[in-house]
């Protein structure tokens, strides 16, 4: 990608800060109550000084990237290098972590955590027994922990007839 | 009552067994936290938390201060070990303690190093018990106008001072105050960016927000690099107990570097990692060996250490005494004492005497008890390096995915841990520091009241922030660190042109 991270950054930067100046007029100005500063005034006033440095980076940032072009010389840290492996490990952590919040009161804690242990530890290559005796045992540890010690009400959920 | 007298009651209480249990468990936590790269104490601490909900504040805050301490000092070992730091205010340190145990010297180096980060670690102890109170009674005098001030200072200082860009610190400061304004605003109780959502009414969750960005975003960060590291971890060879000489010849370097590590542990969002790569450039700049920093000195490793353990008091002076956290560590303490109902700031030594006496006075005996249980285990904690991280790592991942289900037992908030994670390691793969983020989203609630208030006593002049003599002065602070920044960075500039 041609964009340095900092350009990528200032520009996300921007449109979040315009999607906040925007979402800002939805508030509500209580006409009830007398207030010096409304509720939706601080949130303008950080979302346009927001756009403005926004913009102050992304013009900064693409001053230099197109000044190290000119001169000849590359500097690959500032460069967007997509790391497709990474990108698959951290969505797949993710989803799994989704799955896990999605599916806990259903399969219930033990279960779930067992296997959010398992499939997270071989995405990151760990080996499949290992990661199960490990998950197993902290599973159980964590359980003790939260439950007993803290008391928590982790759900059953498919070991109901146990627990 | 004197100083004196509130840190020997805050030490009766400290060793009733209880208290004491916690102080030596922290602190065992802590040395393996350290300990293990890439997880740091604020991962540490944000996963233990949920365990606040069962036990009562003294305990908690023990505990966590002591694994700060712990993972402090054994962040060194990993570093002088495997050339890889255990924790980032650990960087400075591999540059001469792993050279020295490439020279079969990792035992004098580890000893030097723990032993530094006591002697840093007390020394700023003692500034953070006898600073505090004079502290306290100019916060007394405080009104909102102060307080905005303060926080503004406090931004600044995050911004200029952490990475590269002050721009991008301002950047991430705004996000952080941004993602603080969802909610129902305290002033008027109209909800605020929550589209519709009642979840989001009372705001996001301190805690679920804590351990998505330190201990999911941690993950995460390391998940992309997948660092294989090496595992030919250096045998710990020779006597861990520096002689006398080799002691007395590190003193000054100690010195120096506790009061570098103590002033930038102050700084607000600075960490120990700032102090520790001023104390260290410093100290090659004086010491007679200076030269010779990087081969394998001594010297090289005991200012570090004494500077990240130093910055530990200096961090907690801010956080205590105005409710400004002075490390990313300090901001989860704070996170721990809102969830405990307790504003962090002068009230907090007057309400809170007894707690807040007992916490500092525990972090003298948790500096001795990591001094001691590192010398004592150093063999076993040396076998912990071999942890693989496929087997961590999803641990960490289950403790916060389960710790943050327990905090309204809503599967929401696993979601947002994962949201938060995302956000993190995006930050930190585009270059901007978390750090303001996380002072923004704690602090922002408290800047927009203070703002608010002030205006509505001054009936909507902004003469109120001048007129107001400490206000002026620390108003006057921010554009003097501003200056100072722009003609730092200036300089840098025309060094890097010529």
């Amino acid at each position: 990608m041609r964009m340095s991270k900092d350009e990528l950054g200032s520009l996300l930067f921007f449109i979040l800060m315009l999607f906040y100046f925007l979402s800002s007029f939805s508030i509500m100005t209580p006409s009830f109550m007398k207030v010096a500063i409304q509720p939706d005034q601080v949130p303008q006033f950080i979302a346009i000084v927001g756009m403005i440095l926004s913009a102050k980076l992304f013009y900064d940032s693409y001053k230099k990237r197109k000044s190290i072009e000119r001169d000849g010389t590359t500097e690959k840290k500032e460069e967007i290098v997509i790391n497709k492996p990474a990108l698959i490990r951290v969505f797949s952590v993710s989803l799994v972590v989704f799955l896990y919040g999605w599916l806990f009161r259903t399969i219930g804690y033990i279960i779930s955590t067992i296997f959010l242990y398992l499939i997270v530890s071989i995405i990151l290559g760990g080996e499949w027994k290992k990661s199960l005796i490990i998950g197993v045992f902290l599973s159980v540890l964590v359980f003790v922990l939260f439950s007993e010690l803290i008391g928590v009400n982790l759900p059953s959920g498919w070991l109901s007839f146990i627990f | 009552m004197s100083v004196i007298s509130s840190l020997l009651t805050g030490l009766l209480a400290v060793f009733q067994i209880n208290n004491l249990l916690f102080v030596v468990l922290g602190s065992f936590i802590g040395i393996v936290i350290g300990i293990l790269p890439g997880l740091g104490s604020s991962a540490a601490i944000a996963m233990l938390i949920p365990l606040g909900f069962a036990l009562p504040p003294n305990y908690t805050l023990i505990m966590m201060c002591a694994i700060y301490m712990g993972a402090m000092t054994a962040g060194a070992i990993t570093s002088i070990l495997l050339n890889v730091p255990g924790t980032p205010a650990a960087v400075m340190t591999a540059l001469d303690g792993h050279p020295l145990a490439l020279k079969g010297q990792a035992g004098k180096a580890i000893g030097i190093g723990v032993f530094s980060s006591f002697v840093g670690g007390t020394l700023s102890i003692i500034g953070l018990s006898f600073l505090s109170m004079p502290l306290v009674g100019i916060a007394l005098k405080f009104g909102p106008p102060e307080y905005f001030s303060v926080f503004i200072v406090a931004f600044t200082i995050a911004s200029t001072l952490i990475g590269k860009s002050a721009l991008k610190g301002v950047l991430g400061v705004f996000l952080g105050i941004i993602l603080s304004t969802v909610g129902s605003d305290l002033q008027t109780g109209v909800p605020r960016f929550t589209y519709g959502l009642n979840l989001l009414l009372d705001g996001i969750d301190f805690v679920v927000a804590t351990i998505g960005i330190f201990a999911m975003g941690e993950v995460l960060s390391y998940i992309v690099n997948m660092k294989k590291l090496d595992k030919n971890i250096l045998e710990l060879k020779g006597k861990v107990w520096p002689t006398m000489i080799e002691f007395l010849s590190v003193i000054p370097s100690i010195i120096r570097g506790t009061i570098i590590g103590f002033i930038a542990g102050i700084l607000p969002g600075s960490g120990g990692a700032l102090g520790t790569a001023v104390s260290y450039a410093v100290e090659k700049r004086v010491h007679k060996d200076g030269e010779h920093f990087g081969e394998g000195i001594l010297a090289g490793v005991a200012a570090p250490e004494a500077a990240n353990n130093a910055s530990v008091g200096g961090a907690l002076i801010p956080m205590m005494t105005l409710g400004v956290p002075g490390s990313g560590t300090t901001a989860i303490l704070m996170v721990v004492l809102f969830m405990y109902g307790l504003k962090p700031g002068p009230l907090l030594f007057i309400e809170q005497s007894t707690l807040v006496w007992t916490v500092i006075s525990s972090l003298y005996v948790s500096n001795l008890a990591v001094l001691l249980i590192v010398f004592l285990m150093l063999p076993i904690f040396v076998k912990i390096l071999k942890i693989q991280s496929e087997y961590l790592l999803p641990g960490i991942v289950l403790f916060s995915a389960v710790g943050v289900y327990t905090v309204h037992s809503l599967p929401a908030d696993v979601y947002l841990l994962i949201f938060f994670g995302l956000l993190a390691l995006a930050l930190r793969q585009l270059g901007f520091s978390i750090v303001p983020v996380i002072l923004g989203l704690l602090l922002g609630a408290s800047v927009e009241q203070s703002f608010r208030q002030s205006m509505i006593m001054s009936r909507g002049s902004f003469e109120i922030f001048f007129t107001r003599p400490i206000s002026l002065i620390l108003l006057s602070l921010v554009i003097v660190i501003i200056l100072t920044d722009i003609y730092r960075k200036r300089k840098q500039g025309k060094l890097v042109s010529n």
